[in-house]
């Protein structure tokens, strides 16, 4: 299985280089397209290039060289509060946009900006509140909520405006293991009505248990792309960007004859293949 | 630029008593403020620049705080002739004359804005904020407000990184602040403002919880400090040349009034 690139692009990066004022090159020429109802894991070490990359799908920073796609039409014509109607990107503290009395309020203010008509804005609202099962919470203040119902504002906040591409930076730090499926969940429901969503995490499983495309960044390059199986199972690229794979995949490597390529990716696969299949001998 | 004031280098001006830098800073701002004159408001400021300069602090340092006076001192310069005339008369708008007296005197004004800043900086830029502290309390300061200065100083910087997240945040939500009309300028900050307030009283309840777990307020006497600092014999002679250049320096510009002539042909 490889990646399906039938579908519509929705995002293409096209020899995308960015060079801070410092003189710092973060990105050294990135060719990428991401296509309709991808969900992709993006990963990297700090200072790999995967957050300049992001701000760059959403507007925040501008190309030096190269340039950006959204929907097909050139970023650069776009002012950002245009671009966030179509990639809606949810920073990695909820703290820093969280400022309205009510929830409620809160997730209205992305869909005013992006010029929805009354009627749009209170659906678009109810929709969120209820994706991201935080109804009964609408009328609290947001700022005094508990960090993961904080975390699940900022998500359906951005959610809000309807975007495209929804665009998360470690949505699950600082949550519990209940939480952090709870939200997972969500986000897969998400993907699976036909939203485009990337996930920046440094949380393997995460990567390996929910995503289905692999993105690795390394000082800037893109260094692997393909299927979070394919991606995963290379382990050997993998731990030249000081990544390990979940443990799961690292046994099944040495538990399998050298020439196969691909891994069961979670724990349950891994009982599937190895386990049953034994028990079936 | 990184949000810290201190250049960290070793230069005469850095290895000085931070007591020493602080008397330094206050001379060199009393100096700026009581001379009124093209020539000596201008002495002043290249001295200070030479001064820094040679404490080892980085070109890019003056260009910030020159870049951070500039609307300020334009600002001076243009409307400083509409107050005050004296000398030649370049032209009239409306009933008030322009002239040459005003035009320097206002350029005068805004070199002694520049030399504040710039004597706020001999003390800033070569001196660690710890220590700045330390030296606030061993002038007498109680402990308790010196790490008030010491926390509000270290975390200056960390709120215009915060502003800067935060206005990245609220602008992926569609928030365009509109260039030209201010007042919708203004009213477009207000989410912005918000979620920093909010996000700074978290911090600081944070913070608290952080000190007292660590025993601040508890009653000890005499407490020791891992860094302390203490006067050495450089230190007092600079202090003492400080203090005479000081006395110099009045006693010539304002109880002589030495004047240097500044004339337009």
């Amino acid at each position: 299985m490889s990646i399906d690139t039938t579908k519509d692009p929705v995002l293409q990066a096209i020899g995308l280089e960015h060079t801070y004022d410092n003189g710092f090159q973060a990105l050294k020429g990135i060719d990428l397209t991401i296509y309709r109802g991808d969900y992709i894991g993006l990963i990297g070490q700090n200072g790999s290039g995967k957050t300049t990359m992001i701000k760059h799908f959403n507007g925040l920073l501008r190309p030096t060289k190269g340039k950006i796609l959204i929907n097909g039409v050139d970023e650069a014509t776009m002012t950002i509060g245009k671009i966030s109607k179509q990639v809606g990107f949810v920073f990695q503290n909820p703290d820093h946009q969280i400022f309205c009395p009510s929830v409620s309020e809160e997730l209205a203010f992305g869909p005013k900006n992006c010029g929805m008509s009354p009627g749009e804005i209170k659906d678009s609202v109810e929709d969120a509140l209820e994706s991201f099962k935080i109804t009964e919470y609408a009328n609290h203040p947001p700022a005094i909520l508990g960090f993961g119902l904080r975390r699940k504002v900022s998500l359906a906040a951005v959610f809000s405006c309807r975007p495209t591409v929804f665009i998360m930076d470690e949505p699950t730090v600082g949550l519990d293991h209940r939480s952090a499926r709870e939200l997972l969940d969500i986000v897969g429901e998400l993907n699976s009505n036909g939203c485009t969503i990337i996930l920046i995490t440094h949380d393997m499983r995460v990567i390996c248990e929910n995503t289905k495309r692999g993105i690795v960044l390394r000082s800037g390059k893109l260094i692997l792309d393909g299927t979070t199986r394919e991606v995963m199972s290379n382990i050997e690229m993998l731990e030249q960007t000081q990544i390990r794979p979940p443990q799961v995949i690292e046994l099944s490597k040495e538990l399998s004859p050298p020439d196969v390529r691909e891994f069961p990716l979670t724990t349950d696969e891994f009982i599937k293949k190895f386990i049953k299949a034994k028990k079936a001998m | 630029m990184s949000f810290d004031f201190y250049v960290k280098a070793d230069s005469w001006l850095h290895r000085l008593d931070p007591r020493v830098k602080l008397v330094l800073a206050l001379v060199l701002m009393v100096a700026a403020m009581i001379v009124r004159d093209f020539w000596l408001n201008l002495f002043l400021l290249v001295g200070m620049i030479l001064m820094l300069a040679s404490a080892k602090i980085p070109k890019n340092r003056f260009v910030w705080v020159l870049k951070l006076t500039v609307p300020v001192t334009i600002m001076i310069i243009i409307l400083w002739p509409f107050f005050y005339h004296s000398g030649y008369v370049f032209f009239h708008i409306g009933p008030l004359p322009i002239t040459f007296g005003g035009l320097m005197d206002g350029v005068a004004m805004a070199f002694r804005i520049i030399s504040l800043c710039f004597a706020c900086c001999s003390l800033l830029f070569a001196t660690d904020q710890s220590k700045i502290v330390r030296a606030c309390v061993k002038m007498g300061m109680p402990y308790k407000y010196g790490l008030t200065l010491a926390i509000a100083l270290r975390y200056l910087p960390v709120f215009f990184g915060i502003i800067t997240m935060v206005t990245e945040a609220q602008n992926a939500r569609g928030l365009d602040i509109p260039k030209k009309n201010i007042m919708k300028k203004i009213k477009s900050y207000m989410p912005i403002l918000t979620a920093m307030l909010i996000a700074g009283l978290r911090n600081s309840d944070n913070m608290s919880n952080a000190l007292e777990t660590r025993a601040f307020g508890a009653s000890v006497e005499n407490r020791t400090y891992y860094s302390d600092i203490t006067m050495k014999t450089r230190d007092y002679i600079a202090m003492a040349i400080i203090l005479i250049g000081m006395a110099a320096f009045i006693y010539f510009f304002v109880v002589l009034g030495v004047e240097v002539p500044l004339q337009f042909y």
